[in-house]
C-alpha cells in the first residue's frame, strides 16, 4: 500500500508522493514533473506500479502497456482523459472522484479497487473481472460496464445515465439508492443484485 | 506496512494480512484459511506474531484453529476466548505494538457485545461495524442506535483519507463513507 505519509501542506489530508514530503499536488513542480514522467513510462511500458501516490494528477492520451500490474497506489482526484488499460490487473487501488472521459479498460482485472465519486463519461470498462470494487454515487453518462463480473462491486447513490450493464455477473452487486435512466441490464442477472436494503438482508 | 486482502469464499468474508518492513505480521478475521493465504504468508516472508479478532462470528474466526496448528501467534480480541483459545482482551483507546506496528483498539458495540475496529496507521480493519456504504446488522433499535452512535463518535471523525478495510465487501475510505453510506445518510435524514 501506498505510505501513509500524511502531505507537509497545512490542511491538505492527501498522502506523500514517493520520496517528497508532499503529495503530487503540493510537490514542486520539478518534482511533479519527475514523477509524471516515471509514472508516464511505466504505464506505456506495462510494468508493475506499486505502493505509489500520484493524488489530482492529469493523464492524458496514455495507452498502458499490456501486463501492466496497478496495485496499493491512489490517484484520487485525477483526471484520465482518452485512456486505454487492457489485459492488465488493478489491485486495491483508488481512483475516487477522478474524472475519466473516452477512457477504455478492457480484459483487465480490477479486484479490492475504489472509484467512488468518479464521473465516467463516454468510457467503456468491459470483458473484465470487476470484483468487489467500490463504484459508490459515480456518475456514469453515456459509457458501458458490459461483459464485467461485478460480483460484490458497489453502486450505490450512483447515477447511471445511457450505460449499458449488459452480459454482467451482478451476484451481490448493490444498486441500493441508484438512479438509472437508459440503463440496459440485458443478458445479465439483476435478480441477484441488491436495489433495496431489504434485497440485501435477505441474501445474508 | 504492507496490507494483503484475501476474500474466503467459505463465508465470503475479508482476511487481511498486515505486515511490518521487517517483516513482521498480523491477520485480522481469520476466516476459512486456504492454500492462497497461506501463500501470502509464506511467500511474503511474514513472521506471524499476531491474530486480531474484530468480533466473535463464526465468519470471522473459523479459520483460528486451523492456524494454530501451524503458527505460534497471540490471539487480540474484545472476549477472553475466541475459538476455545485464551485471547489477551483489549478495551477502548487501548495500544498495543506488533513489530512496528501500533494497533489501536476502537470498542463498537452494536453488531455485537464485543465488536472492535483496530486502526492501523491511516487503515481501520472494521469488521462487520462498517462496510462500503452500510453499517452492521443489529438485532434492535437500541443495538442500532449504539452503533450509529459509536460509528459517527470513533469513525467518522477520522481523517477522509483514512481506509476502511471492512470484514465483508469493497474497500472504502472516510470520504466515501460519509458522503455515500445509505445507513448513514438515511440516520441523518439525507437519504
Amino acid at each position: 500500500m501506498f505510505p501513509f505519509i500524511r502531505c507537509q501542506e497545512p490542511g491538505c489530508q492527501s498522502f506523500a508522493s514517493g520520496s517528497s514530503s508532499f503529495c503530487y499536488h503540493h510537490s514542486p513542480q520539478d518534482v511533479r514533473e519527475r514523477i509524471d514522467k516515471e509514472i508516464r513510462e511505466k504505464l506505456a511500458a506495462g510494468t508493475s506500479i506499486t505502493d505509489t501516490a500520484m493524488v489530482n494528477a492529469e493523464i492524458r492520451g496514455i495507452t498502458a502497456g499490456k501486463g501492466l500490474r496497478l496495485s496499493g497506489c491512489t490517484f484520487s482526484f485525477s483526471i484520465f482523459e482518452d485512456c486505454v488499460f487492457s489485459s492488465s490487473s488493478i489491485v486495491s487501488c483508488f481512483f475516487d472522484y477522478c474524472f475519466f472521459h473516452n477512457c477504455i479498460f478492457s480484459d483487465m482485472d480490477i479486484r479490492y479497487s475504489v472509484f467512488a465519486g468518479s464521473s465516467f463519461v463516454f468510457s467503456r470498462i468491459s470483458d473484465s473481472t470487476v470484483i468487489h470494487n467500490n463504484f459508490m454515487g459515480i456518475d456514469s453518462i453515456d459509457s458501458d460496464f458490459s461483459g464485467n463480473d461485478f460480483y460484490f462491486s458497489n453502486f450505490s447513490l450512483s447515477r447511471l445515465i445511457d450505460t449499458g450493464m449488459e452480459d454482467a455477473n451482478l451476484k451481490r452487486t448493490n444498486f441500493r439508492g441508484c438512479t438509472t435512466r437508459g440503463v440496459s441490464f440485458r443478458y445479465s442477472n439483476p435478480e441477484e443484485a441488491f436495489f433495496r436494503k431489504d434485497d440485501e438482508g435477505a441474501a445474508r | 506496512m504492507k496490507i494483503y486482502t484475501h476474500f474466503s469464499t467459505e463465508h465470503l468474508a475479508n482476511v487481511y494480512v498486515v505486515s511490518d518492513d521487517k517483516g513482521n505480521g498480523l491477520i485480522i478475521d481469520p476466516s476459512y484459511i486456504d492454500k492462497e493465504l497461506l501463500e501470502i504468508i509464506e511467500s511474503g516472508g511474514i513472521d506471524l506474531k499476531a491474530v486480531l479478532i474484530t468480533h466473535a462470528h463464526e465468519s470471522h474466526t473459523a479459520g483460528l484453529g486451523t492456524l494454530k496448528k501451524i503458527y505460534s501467534f497471540d490471539i487480540y480480541a474484545s472476549a477472553s476466548s475466541i475459538e476455545g483459545f485464551p485471547a489477551r482482551t483489549l478495551s477502548d483507546g487501548e495500544k498495543i505494538w506488533i513489530g512496528e506496528l501500533e494497533v489501536e483498539a476502537l470498542f463498537i458495540p452494536g453488531h455485537s457485545i464485543d465488536s472492535l475496529v483496530y486502526r492501523i496507521g491511516s487503515a481501520i480493519f472494521t469488521g462487520d461495524t462498517l462496510s462500503s456504504g452500510t453499517i452492521a446488522s443489529t438485532k434492535s433499535y437500541v443495538a442500532k442506535s449504539l452503533l450509529l452512535k459509536n460509528i459517527r463518535e470513533k469513525l467518522m471523525i477520522l481523517p477522509d483519507s483514512t481506509i476502511v478495510y471492512p470484514g465483508h465487501g469493497p474497500i472504502s475510505n472516510i470520504r466515501v463513507e460519509r458522503m455515500f453510506n445509505v445507513d448513514l445518510l438515511e440516520d441523518s435524514g439525507r437519504f
